[in-house]
């Protein structure tokens, strides 16, 4: 018969040709292939945390009736299993249905972080399982039974297929609802999950008696043993609020009401602080029966025998909702760190009040052609400032403070201004004290952090970018003043800049070095060199080394005659008084006898000569300084004279000082290991010479001293030019645009703002809370301030010809910062947390030691602690009393949601100690699947009369019961 | 912790030349021996009368430690009392130090401990420092034994080479074992301090001063 059909000429239909649910699940297949579903090794304890548990989550899409399904694999990532579980017959996913510690150890309502663990893991503490819905969730999932059938045969076919060991999910209905139905396999059994919901729900299933009595009957055969129950009821606790009103230094000052002050403090810090008014505390407490058998317990509609009093277990969570106004401030100015707007486009142009300086182009062009041609005039400060405040003989500058607003902040950044309203003086500033976590920054409370925390108080609240400018300009306006007036700038740490504080600090330190050599030099107090001061280094020099004699009268006339021009005060009469620097031979600028050495062959003493002080630097300018020398190599003239320039200068001081001297003398005394001792023959004693090194022919040292002229110091062409040096860094802060002065304050904002919070911490007596955590975060502080490098903002010029030294293309290159707004945020959030645990009725009387451990406890612990300890705390847990008896009395209205887990099964794993579970483990018989429990799971979540079902039953495949 | 992240003495791939740049400073009184010794380890060469150095020279060197292009920007500097002030302003971002003496010069020798008040006070605090007694070549005249030396440099918890650059003795070995520990130093304050190289453990590093913390400003 069939060979006679079997024919060319008969239509063949073409059996190969799959159906759509075949090529579903060819690629099924081949995905869980992929992804190893069989695999039952490595899945690690089966009592895990859900809510600390990092998950992998692998996606793939697949198409199936034209429409796009992803399929999702959730895998928690646990340290492989601790107990030897692997060895173990049981199935894994069989494992979690049964595990208990995992189900109810964590709340799934208020935990935040719960919600990004996926629903299957929270209900039936799943480590590893696949989900399939529709790709486009919004309108297409699936509501009818047929697709349901359509993805489950396929499931159930390609779970059997691979062996999966992991239960398959399809996500139903709107995916919001949660609604699952899952397969999950096991050689001879299948585990079916389900989800129901009701609104109203029977009163008899809303209490265990009635769940138990559904349970036993959906079970596919009579099981004789009694189930396993765990229960936990949860209960929302008031909330707890505390007022802590805002507090904005010079500006808001809060009444001080009925509430209880939570922020003391005890030094000013110009930070604002306070809670934002919605700031609380929400509490739900959650007692939990973590292993009943299902006939001990009453809980019926009629009775229940669930009441807190009687609950082995007990849990308070605590969430915060607190947003300080200090954390605001800070983050608010963190939004300046990419500002790129110029102070002039808020102030306008010439906000200086640079007045005797050329305001067209860029003023240090012109200093540089001819220095000392404009030379700052020496005004009585007070004079200026009377007229500026009073007579607004400068005027005001555009923004939104007005002069009341702005002008206690100038007093409070700049006392010396108006002495007689001054609130904050500084305090003396040390040169050397160090910081005990090296943060590179300035010393606390310095006029450093004062700007720094006005400019982020000021930014927050009175006027955003505009009122931060303004404050800025006007701070930069006063400095000015006080430089033409030759006034030190106050809150300064003394001595020359030191690159171990911040580059704002080293600049305000330099700026007061330049004042105060202008002070000296106006005085006429010859400059000393001033033994173990820091930082100096090589100056540019643009003249050569033989300098004509018309510029040396230029330099000579510069030194001298600075005085006599710009005196307006007419007692200032002292100045140096040596009009024979002519002579040759007259000897000047001495300082002291060397060692009482004579001149060789002369019976002349050797004199030390007035040195002129070596050019302090700020941390750019050294920066450009060594840039300029790896770009043009060290051996370049460029650099050879640069470096030079400081021997030049004390080779013409000491033959000013030493008419007489030759090189060794002047060796001698400069490089005393050049000359050596030696033992000559023909004398039979000791003599000295030169070094070899000193005697080379033509070496530097040499040159230099032979073109050296006599010229002491005082006459010499400064190697720093302070009035210059000021210009510039005048000129550098004024030119900062808003990111770039954000950089030059963050860290001692930040600083400031941690020493505050301790302040507050140490003011309410809960510093030893937050100790660890304020170290952590200076030690970060630390290592961010010290990350800070400076960087070259412009192409560098293309020149090997001329590289102009030009420390203003540096910008601060900031690290990012918000890990620490971060930290910063948290900790005060933390205190807040704490003052409101400490509100709670009868906590506050209780011992601080106590408090403390157990607010510890809560901290690391995410924001729970025990309530109810059974061994944990052997001395007598007074805490634990307390807060437990917030929960004696009527609790049904506070009641939120009961949560029942009703298990039969094989190695169920109670909510005991791991060796328990070890124990249990061994105890049970290796037998095979015949007489093997199969688990059977419900869960049940009652809230008022609302009730959700959760299922995973088991059936056997090859038999039926 | 975005900046953190990648270790700033790791310089990005724009600069293809090396893998790490290394900035090291040699240290001592006058004419102990720096300039030759820089000279011999970069040039490999020696002369008796290099000009008394004048300030501050630099020389560079690339060179390969376990499969890593290290550049070496070594800092020689003027040993003259007078230009204390200047050189300690280099000592900022300096990784590492050499602080020589001279083993024919009690004097260099003593003032070994100023040096190190200068390195502590001036650098950041995590620069490595190996003390080096030069001119071992020359027998004749040394005051400084090699125990004395060596003691020196277990008081102050540095390392310890004799060396000649005229000879040409460790010179190599000095920069070599100045840039292990350099190294060492690194990967050890990566694994003290996880935080820098993303989610660390909280309460590993409370108190702890930021000693092993990497400052790596390499000035380069």
């Amino acid at each position: 018969m069939a060979e006679e059909i079997d024919d060319n000429g008969f239509y063949r239909e073409d059996f190969s040709a799959e159906s759509d649910w075949e090529v579903f699940n060819a690629q099924l297949g081949d995905l869980f292939q992929r992804w190893e579903l069989s695999n039952e090794n490595d899945w690690g304890d089966a009592s895990f945390n859900v809510n600390n548990t990092k998950w992998q989550i692998d996606e793939e899409q697949l198409e199936v009736l034209g429409k796009p399904m992803t399929v999702k694999y959730y895998k928690a990532l646990l340290e492989p299993g601790t107990c030897s579980k692997s060895a173990n017959v049981t199935p894994q996913f069989h494992q979690d249905l049964m595990c208990v510690k995992s189900t109810l150890d964590q709340p799934t309502f208020l935990d935040e972080k719960a919600n990004d663990v996926h629903y299957l893991a929270r209900m039936y503490g799943l480590r590893r399982f696949v989900v399939m819905h529709p790709s486009q969730l919004q309108n297409h999932y699936l509501t009818n039974t047929s697709k349901f059938s359509f993805f489950l045969s396929s499931i159930s076919v390609v779970a059997a297929e691979v062996c999966s060991a992991v239960p398959i999910f399809l996500h139903i209905h709107d995916p919001k609802w949660n609604f699952f139905l899952g397969i999950g396999m096991s050689s001879y059994m299948r585990t079916n999950f389900h989800s129901v919901a009701l609104e109203q729900a029977p009163a008899e299933y809303l209490y265990l008696s009635g769940l138990v009595k559904m349970f036993k009957e959906k079970l596919p055969r009579n099981h004789d043993k009694p189930a396993v129950v765990s229960v936990r009821i949860t209960y929302a606790m008031d909330t707890v609020k505390l007022r802590v009103p805002m507090y904005v230094p010079f500006g808001m000052t809060p009444v001080v009401d009925e509430e209880r002050s939570v922020i003391e403090v005890s030094q000013f810090t110009a930070l604002p602080h306070g809670y934002f008014p919605g700031s609380n505390t929400t509490m739900f407490a959650t007692f939990t029966w973590p292993e009943l058998m299902d006939n001990m317990f009453i809980d019926s509609p009629l009775q229940t025998q669930f009441i807190p009093s009687k609950a082995p277990c007990g849990k308070l969570y605590q969430t915060v909702h607190a947003n300080s106004y200090l954390t605001a401030c800070l983050k608010d100015y963190y939004n300046l760190i990419t500002a790129k707007n110029t102070l002039e486009s808020y102030v306008g142009r010439n906000f200086s009040g640079a007045t005797t300086m050329a305001e067209e182009g860029n003023p240090l062009d012109q200093l540089g052609g001819k220095i000392g041609s404009h030379r700052p005039q020496t005004k009585q400060y007070a004079d200026n400032t009377q007229q500026a405040t009073s007579s607004g003989g400068q005027s005001k500058l555009p923004g939104p403070m007005k002069e009341y607003e702005l002008n206690p902040m100038l007093y409070y950044l700049l006392p010396n201004i108006k002495p007689d309203l001054a609130l904050f003086l500084y305090e003396m500033l040390s040169k050397d004290k160090i910081d005990p976590h090296r943060i590179k920054s300035a010393e606390s409370d310095s006029l450093v952090y004062r700007l720094s925390c006005l400019l982020a108080t000021v930014h927050a609240h009175f006027g955003g970018k505009s009122g931060f400018a303004q404050l800025y300009a006007a701070f930069t306006r006063e400095l000015r003043q006080l430089w033409e007036s030759c006034t030190p700038i106050p809150g300064v740490a003394p001595g020359l800049p030191d690159t171990r504080t911040c580059l704002l600090h080293q600049k305000l330190q330099m700026l007061n070095v330049c004042i105060e050599k202008r002070l000296q030099r106006e005085k006429g107090i010859a400059a000393k060199t001033e033994g173990g001061m820091a930082m100096h280094t090589v100056e540019l020099v643009t003249d050569d080394d033989d300098d004509d004699d018309d510029e040396d009268d230029d330099t000579n006339e510069e030194f001298y005659d600075l005085t006599e021009e710009d005196s307006d005060d007419p007692t200032e009469v002292a100045k140096p008084k040596e009009d024979n620097s002519k002579n040759p031979l007259k000897a000047e600028g001495r300082l002291r006898r060397f060692k009482n050495l004579k001149l060789i062959g002369s019976d002349e003493y050797l004199y030390v000569p007035v040195t002129q002080d070596l050019a302090p630097k700020t941390e750019d300018q050294l920066q450009d300084a060594s840039d300029v020398m790896l770009k043009m190599g060290s051996d370049s003239e460029f650099i050879t004279d640069l470096m030079c320039s400081t021997v030049v200068s004390d080779a013409e001081a000491f033959k000013a000082a030493n008419p007489k001297a030759g090189f060794e003398d002047f060796i001698r005394w400069f490089s005393p290991n050049d000359w050596e001792e030696y033992w000559n023959e023909e004398t039979q004693e000791t003599g000295h010479k030169l070094s070899a090194r000193m005697q080379a022919a033509g070496n530097t040292w040499q040159k230099v001293w032979e073109q050296a002229k006599p010229v002491p110091a005082a006459r010499q062409k400064r190697l720093f030019d302070d009035t210059l040096e000021g210009y510039k860094i005048l000129n550098y802060l004024e030119s900062r645009n808003l990111g770039e002065i954000f950089g030059l304050t963050i860290v001692p904002l930040l600083h400031s703002s941690i020493l505050k919070l301790k302040d507050i911490f140490a003011n309410t007596q809960v510093l030893e809370l937050f100790t660890e955590t304020l170290d952590e975060i200076l030690a970060d502080l630390s290592r961010f301030s010290r990350d800070i490098e400076l960087v070259e903002a412009l192409p560098s010029p293309s020149s090997s010809e001329a590289p102009k030294i030009n420390e203003n293309k540096y910008t601060l290159q900031l690290p990012n910062p918000q890990p620490l707004l971060k930290k910063i945020e948290q900790l005060e959030r933390d205190y807040y947390h704490y003052k409101c645990f400490e509100c709670l009725p009868g906590v506050n009387g209780l011992p601080k030691a106590k408090l403390h451990s157990k607010f510890c406890e809560i901290l690391k612990n995410n924001g729970h602690c025990n309530i109810v300890n059974a061994a944990e705390d052997h001395d007598g847990g007074v805490v634990e009393q307390v807060l437990q008896s917030l929960f004696i009395g009527d609790m049904r209205e506070k009641l939120m949601s009961k949560d029942y887990v009703i298990r039969l099964g094989e190695g169920l794993v109670a909510d005991e100690s791991p060796k328990d579970v070890e124990a249990k483990d061994q105890q049970q018989p290796q037998a095979g699947f015949s007489n093997y429990l199969m688990p059977q799971f419900l869960r049940a979540i009652v809230t008022g009369e609302k009730l959700r079902l959760c299922g995973a039953f088991t059936e056997n495949t090859t038999f039926l019961d | 912790m975005a900046g953190a992240g990648d270790p700033k003495w790791q310089k990005d791939a724009s600069d293809q030349n090396f893998d790490y740049m290394f900035k090291l400073l040699i240290i001592g009184n006058s004419s102990v021996g720096k300039t030759s010794f820089l000279f011999r380890y970069a040039d490999d060469s020696f002369t008796s009368a290099f000009v008394s150095t004048v300030g501050i020279d630099f020389k560079v060197k690339t060179v390969f430690r376990h499969d890593k292009r290290v550049k070496l920007q070594i800092w020689d500097t003027a040993g003259q009392e007078r230009y204390r002030t200047i050189t300690t302003a280099y000592y900022r971002g300096a990784m590492g130090f050499i602080l020589m003496y001279d083993v024919t010069n009690e004097d260099s020798f003593n003032s070994v401990q100023d040096w190190v008040t200068q390195i502590k006070t001036y650098s950041w605090d995590n620069a490595q420092v190996i003390l080096v007694g030069n001119k071992c070549d020359m027998e004749d005249q040394r005051v400084i034994s090699f125990e004395r030396g060596r003691q020196l440099a277990d008081q102050l918890g540095v390392e310890f080479f004799e060396t000649s650059a005229k000879e040409n003795v460790n010179v190599k070995a000095v920069f070599e074992r100045l840039v292990d520990i350099i190294c060492d130093k690194m990967s050890e304050s990566l694994d003290a301090d996880p935080t820098l190289v993303g989610g660390g453990q909280k309460g590993q590093r409370l108190t702890d001063q930021p000693q092993g913390t990497p400052n790596a400003n390499c000035n380069c």
